[in-house]
């Protein structure tokens, strides 16, 4: 027996006894870390990753993951819903492969009305397309929750004329916008003056107040943007990130409140029990566990995510 | 309920007068958090080097083992760094790490045979795994200065000492999988794999036998590690090879 399959056996037998007989015959319900520890799907938890993606690039030879490796890394983990995005449309060398990116997001959502919602892949480039396609996330049979924007891989102004339009949609249709902004091994996304990203994104913030901005990754650094978060109520943060700096969800929460806080797993491109674990051993309270991994995207996501279904 | 125990190869425990944030002072703290991370046993160094301290935290519970840190400073005119080997083996200690040091008017760590041939004669004789941080080889800032042609050189000149590289990136993976084919000896500890199917496709390129647990505590999150095993496609066996045994096989051989 291992010294987890010992401890974890101490905890049942003594939940039990402490329970009394008239329970004895009845196991408690595990821990989200006596769970995730005992390598088990978080199957008595909703699970919602607001940051997700299938298709993408070539590696090692392997085919890009379609929808249903997306598919079968949730269920291997107890993700019951993911909020995804096509790789494939980020990284579109033209508007043609760009919307067929999103259309094929949008299909994939029809086949998997229960498990599946999609962003529109917002691309600035192609800002005729992104603007062309951006009524279909007011459709509520598209299946579309809000847009993603991509300014590292796009190398697009934050505050550029672009994205100005898709910030001006979202906030008048009170929309949630997930942006990757920051990366530790490209330049960051540019603004058109120079100017700090905190500075230009809290003037965005204020200007587009009805946008729900998700700031991707936790924004790289705890330092710089949960107090930024905590000051700016249309701004939250996303959980994915490859590797983090011990206690750093402890940290973030410190600095910001868990209310602002969604899980994602940037699955299928990073490893989406990686970041299951990252939330489930963090030292915090278990409802603030269930809020990160479901509740917080909830309430920001509303109607437009599919009702919880274990 | 998971069959695999965690052997974890990169831990560190200890305090100075600088504290860094989350800094494990002892084994009591230490083994507090292996209980919570479900780790069974870890290899430990402690901070800058000091040994003797190591020795005796690692004396408290069976499961902690020490990872001897190797000094590079000579202790006088008849001293010879390959001599520490045998204080190490006489210790129980059954792997040695090499450490950069923080200090600003210190010498970068170099590690070429040609420096320190001696000490990994000695270490390659008893079959004692020898660490190396793997974060200088794609992370140029700081006070290490070495490559892959140095770890590739090492590898070679002494085919017996199991190199094990810590904490790689990912974007080093097609110079490892090349290594790792030219190179028996050479390990590396799966944090390397962070993208989704990387890591059972590291397994496919590389096979299982030198794939190992190392989580970086109290500088990394261990969770990432322990989740991406965890919930891998990974037969059960293999993830126990990962977790722990490969590990547990190294320093069972040593002499």
């Amino acid at each position: 027996m291992t010294r987890r399959q010992f401890v974890s056996a101490s905890i049942g037998t003594g939940a039990m006894l402490a329970c009394g007989r008239r329970l004895a015959h009845a196991a408690p319900a595990k821990s989200i870390l006596e769970t995730v520890r005992d390598a088990e799907p978080l199957n008595n938890v909703e699970v919602i990753d607001a940051h997700a993606h299938f298709g993408g690039v070539l590696r090692n030879g392997k085919l890009p993951p379609g929808v249903q490796a997306l598919i079968r890394a949730m269920d291997g983990c107890g993700i019951n819903q993911s909020l995804f995005s096509n790789s494939a449309a980020i990284g579109a060398p033209t508007p043609d492969a760009f919307r067929a990116g999103n259309e094929a997001a949008i299909e994939a959502v029809k086949v998997h009305p229960d498990r599946l919602r999609a962003y529109l892949v917002f691309q600035p480039h192609f800002l005729d397309a992104s603007l062309a396609m951006a009524e279909r996330v007011l459709d509520p049979k598209a299946g579309l929750v809000g847009f993603k924007l991509h300014g590292v891989s796009h190398n697009y102004p934050l505050d550029g004329e672009g994205y100005r339009r898709a910030y001006q949609f979202a906030h008048q249709h009170r929309l949630p916008v997930l942006f990757h902004i920051m990366s530790s091994h490209r330049a960051e996304t540019p603004t058109l003056r120079g100017e700090s990203l905190p500075v230009v994104l809290a003037r965005v913030l204020d200007e587009f107040s009805g946008m729900k901005l998700i700031i991707a990754h936790f924004g790289r650094s705890v330092e710089d943007w949960a107090g930024f978060t905590a000051k700016h109520p249309n701004a939250f943060m996303e959980t994915a990130a490859s590797g983090v700096p011990y206690r750093t969800l402890e940290r973030t929460i410190a600095a910001a409140g868990p209310e602002r806080i969604l899980f994602g797993t940037d699955s299928t491109y990073l490893s989406p029990g990686a970041q299951l674990a990252k939330i489930a051993f963090a030292d915090i309270a278990e409802e603030t566990k269930k809020a990160i991994f479901a509740s917080n995207a909830r309430r920001v996501f509303g109607g437009s995510i599919a009702a919880f279904n274990k | 309920m998971a069959d695999w125990s965690y052997f974890d190869c990169d831990v560190m425990i200890g305090t100075s007068g600088i504290p860094i944030p989350d800094e494990m002072a002892d084994a009591t703290a230490l083994l507090g958090r292996m209980d919570h991370y479900g780790l069974d046993k870890a290899l430990v160094y402690y901070r800058e080097g000091r040994n003797e301290r190591g020795v005796a935290e690692a004396a408290k519970s069976d499961r902690i083992e020490l990872c001897w840190v190797l000094s590079l400073t000579l202790r006088g005119p008849k001293d010879h760094l390959e001599d520490q080997v045998d204080r190490m083996i006489g210790s129980g200690a059954k792997a040695a790490r090499l450490l950069a040091s923080d200090g600003p008017s210190d010498a970068p760590l170099i590690i070429k045979p040609f420096l320190l041939g001696k000490v990994y004669e000695k270490l390659q004789k008893h079959r004692a795994p020898l660490l190396i941080e793997g974060s200088p080889l794609y992370s140029p800032e700081g006070m290490a200065r070495y490559s892959l042609e140095d770890i590739d050189a090492i590898c070679g000149e002494f085919p017996d000492l199991p190199i094990i590289l810590l904490r790689t990136h990912r974007s080093l993976e097609t110079q490892l999988i090349l290594m790792m084919r030219k190179h028996r000896n050479l390990y590396f500890t799966h944090t390397l794999a962070t993208l989704y199917g990387q890591l059972e496709q590291n397994v496919e390129m590389m096979g299982i036998d030198r794939v190992l647990f190392g989580s970086q505590m109290p500088y990394w999150d261990p969770s990432l590690p322990i989740g991406m095993l965890n919930y891998s496609d990974l037969p059960p066996e293999q993830k126990r090879r990962i977790a722990g045994a490969n590990l547990q096989g190294l320093l069972d051989r040593v002499s």
